[in-house]
């Protein structure tokens, strides 16, 4: 009897950790290939057949069908440069360039990948043709219920949200993994209700 | 007492040391049960998590090749942190009844194709830049096909992604960029007229210089070389009329 308990625990004690383990590593810790530029984070390699089999896990539970490589690149950031939540109704602005392509798109969309909902947002998505640029090739976008910026996303949410901006061109995937590379520069106002002070 | 504390009797230290290895016996295995289960769940998730979105575009059971375009009432799965510029439909495909020839027009400044397993893993893409005459008329098919095709001369579009995947079954999604929000109605019907079906091929005899024609459903004349795999259909794909 006594046994059978000692052989009974340390299953159930195997089970719990090991599940439990194996789903923290799987869905929070951030698989190895990621590229990182700032605050933005592209899931290179992850999506190949070369990738781990804590990538493919993380893949296959994140609900992502990544891009192929003959696809660009996805860059997502979630947080500012001073890793502050993009709330929409704080006014979140992109300052800057997108140096790695010439061709690419921004979306907006919920912080766990999900579309907005319409009733949020009018528009979620633009293209490089749609900006209006500076003299020296930067531009300035905000995300947020009032356009604060030449370029703006009219997007009315309390709840954080994702900025995703996918490039088109080929070579990306050859980029070093430090932030040689340039993309724009995330910061979240300070006025309204819920934002940073 | 003291005494007692310092000069245990040796039963009672026999004792602690049989608890102790007992302890330590028990942290040790369940370490290396726990480690085993660890494993066991990493490898299973991509099996287990496969499905939310791509079983909205496969449902089990339905036979393939077949295009999704999210018309007539088809549920068209939103992946998670898709391009909101980009609008896709979706071929599954079965590369045990042969190679899947993807063909449209797209008449857009931006399309690639990429072809997934059932768990989302990426195994080959192509775009615009990289195919002959910038046109949409590829196969999808494993390495083995693809050779036997070759040594047995069949006509093979120009294009093609030779992919090497686990399980036969995968999707491939098409892409097009709308340049302009005003461009995505067009480029949905553009997408929708894709086609995805198994490929037929035409044969040309090494030897007596004719070509004969493939016919059929995606399978090889009979009367073309005898070395080239002739798929047969599976039984699930079988119509109650055919069985």
């Amino acid at each position: 009897m006594t046994r059978m308990l000692w052989l009974l625990s340390m299953a159930l004690a195997a089970v719990v950790a090991g599940t439990a383990s194996a789903i923290y590593a799987t869905q929070t810790l951030r698989p190895t290939g990621m590229l990182t530029i700032g605050v933005w984070e592209a899931v290179r390699a992850v999506g190949d057949a070369s990738a781990d089999p804590y990538a493919h896990a993380f893949l296959a539970s994140s609900g992502q069908l990544p891009p192929g490589s003959a696809e660009g690149m996805r860059f997502v950031a979630l947080g500012s440069q001073t890793n502050q939540l993009l709330v929409p109704n704080c006014a979140v602005e992109l300052t800057g360039r997108v140096d790695v392509a010439r061709l690419w798109t921004l979306t907006v969309t919920q912080a766990n990948g999900a579309p907005l909902a319409e009733r949020d947002a009018r528009q979620t998505a633009v293209h490089s043709r749609d900006l209006v640029y500076q003299a020296d090739g930067s531009f300035s976008l905000s995300i947020g219920p009032q356009p604060t910026a030449p370029n703006a996303l009219l997007v009315r949410s309390g709840l954080p949200v994702a900025v995703v901006i996918h490039v088109y061109d080929g070579a990306i995937t050859s980029l070093p993994d430090s932030g040689e590379a340039a993309l724009p520069l995330v910061t979240v106002g300070t006025d309204g209700a819920g934002c940073p002070a | 007492m003291s005494d007692n504390f310092l000069y245990a009797p040796q039963a009672k230290q026999r004792e602690h040391g049989a608890i102790a290895s007992a302890v330590g016996l028990w942290c040790g295995l369940t370490l290396l049960a726990t480690i085993v289960v660890h494993l066991l769940v990493v490898f299973a998730l991509p099996s287990i998590g496969r499905g939310v979105q791509i079983d909205d575009i496969i449902p089990p059971g339905e036979a393939a090749p077949r295009l999704y375009t999210g018309l007539a009432g088809e549920a068209l799965p939103s992946f998670r942190y898709d391009d909101g510029r980009t609008d896709s439909v979706y071929c599954s495909f079965d590369l045990r009844d042969g190679a899947v020839r993807v063909s449209g027009n797209l008449d857009v400044p931006f399309w690639s194709i990429s072809v997934h397993t059932l768990s989302g893993l990426v195994v080959g893409s192509v775009n615009h830049n990289a195919t002959s005459g910038g046109g949409l008329d590829l196969l999808v098919m494993r390495p083995a096909l693809a050779v036997d095709l070759a040594r047995a001369g069949a006509q093979l579009p120009r294009d093609s992604l030779v992919v090497e995947m686990d399980g036969p079954l995968g999707v491939v999604r098409i892409s097009g960029l709308a340049t302009y929000e005003a461009l995505r109605s067009r480029l949905r019907q553009n997408l929708a007229q894709t086609e995805c079906t198994l490929a037929t091929f035409t044969f040309t005899n090494p030897n007596a210089g004719d070509e004969t024609d493939g016919s059929g459903t995606g399978t090889p004349d009979r009367s073309g070389p005898p070395q080239v795999p002739q798929p047969l259909p599976r039984p699930d794909a079988l119509t109650p009329s055919q069985n």
